[in-house]
């Protein structure tokens, strides 16, 4: 609670964000070009699906960060709900565009999946159709940002909303167990271990560890736009109250004059 | 690997993930810079991730960076 403490402070997080998203950025370029080098030339095809199967190592860790991403928007919603935290809204609002964004590649390189090896772009079968709800919710959120002007309460709006949503998140982990779905059932994070060979999991796990780095270094970025975004507009408000003191306090001649 | 006959959804399912991510990259980036350009207009010279007048106390829920005025 006292490191939470330390960075409700926007000040010391732009620190804390200056010295950080450098490294994040360094080591995600280097994770995700290792990540490409054993997923393409390293990694062996599948027996089964051929090539296709190189398209899990970029479909898999976008639908992992699609579900990691909006548990970060939960906690970061109770930490504006019940904690207060100054930043956690923030936070929170800094994190929809990427969640959006990586659950948007994860359907549309699901899709790519699913036409050569299921033969249809799309099913309305229970995961895919959980994870286009989760990716409506994204869109909602945004929606909601938008359209409440009182940033107060838009914040708390948008932080129910995210409490809300949230119950889609298990619905989604295991819709393959619940229901007889066309989708593979877990293969990495399963009881009894994972089911594929260490060839194809080790490029996944780094291209997944990518992923992770690669939100952690935005979500820091678009945080800091955020307190910016903030702080522009309370200088923004400022400047005009300054302008209109400055218009009453005009003598009443020079008034008269124009 | 190019002869699959599958191959050309595995290539448009990476560019499609280099657009997605690039995307996101280049948003975050240009919104950095056009607030800073922003923020210039109020206090030139100065560097726009560095409060004004130096750390605060935190205010509240919902104003991280909107803390009122010192008098």
């Amino acid at each position: 609670m006292t490191f939470m403490g330390n960075y409700a402070n926007p000040t010391n997080f732009l620190r804390l964000a200056r010295v950080l998203i450098p490294g994040l950025a360094a080591l995600t370029c280097v994770l995700l070009t290792v990540g490409l080098y054993l997923a393409f030339f390293v990694a062996p095809a599948d027996y089964q699906q051929g090539e296709t199967v190189r398209i899990m190592y970029l479909h898999v860790p976008a639908a992992w960060l699609a579900l990691f991403v909006y548990m970060d928007m939960t906690a970061a919603a109770l930490g504006t709900l019940v904690w207060r935290h100054p930043l956690a809204d923030a936070a929170q609002k800094a994190a929809a565009p990427l969640g959006a964004g990586f659950t948007f590649l994860c359907l549309v390189t699901g899709s790519l999946w699913g036409k050569p090896m299921w033969g249809a772009w799309w099913v309305w079968d229970a995961r895919l159709t959980s994870v286009l709800v989760l990716f409506l919710i994204y869109l909602g959120l945004l929606a909601l940002w938008r359209t409440i002007e009182d940033q107060g309460k838009a914040a708390r709006a948008a932080a129910i909303f995210t409490l809300v949503g949230a119950v889609n998140i298990p619905i989604i982990k295991f819709s393959v167990e619940w229901w007889n779905t066309l989708h593979q059932p877990a293969s990495v994070f399963r009881i009894g271990g994972p089911s594929i060979s260490a060839s194809m999991l080790w490029p996944l796990v780094v291209m997944a560890a990518a992923f992770t780095f690669l939100f952690a270094t935005l979500h820091l970025m678009a945080i800091r736009n955020e307190i910016l975004r903030r702080r522009l507009r309370r200088l923004s408000i400022l400047a005009a109250d300054a302008d209109e003191v400055s218009l009453r306090s005009t003598p009443p001649s020079l008034e008269t004059a124009r | 690997m190019t002869e699959d006959p599958h191959f050309g959804f595995v290539v448009a399912a990476y560019l499609v993930g280099f657009l997605v991510v690039g995307g996101m990259t280049a948003a975050v980036m240009k919104d950095y810079a056009n607030l800073k350009r922003a923020l210039q207009k109020f206090a030139p010279g100065a560097d726009a991730d560095r409060s004004p007048d130096g750390p605060r106390p935190a205010q509240g829920a919902n104003n991280a960076g909107e803390s009122s005025p010192r008098t």
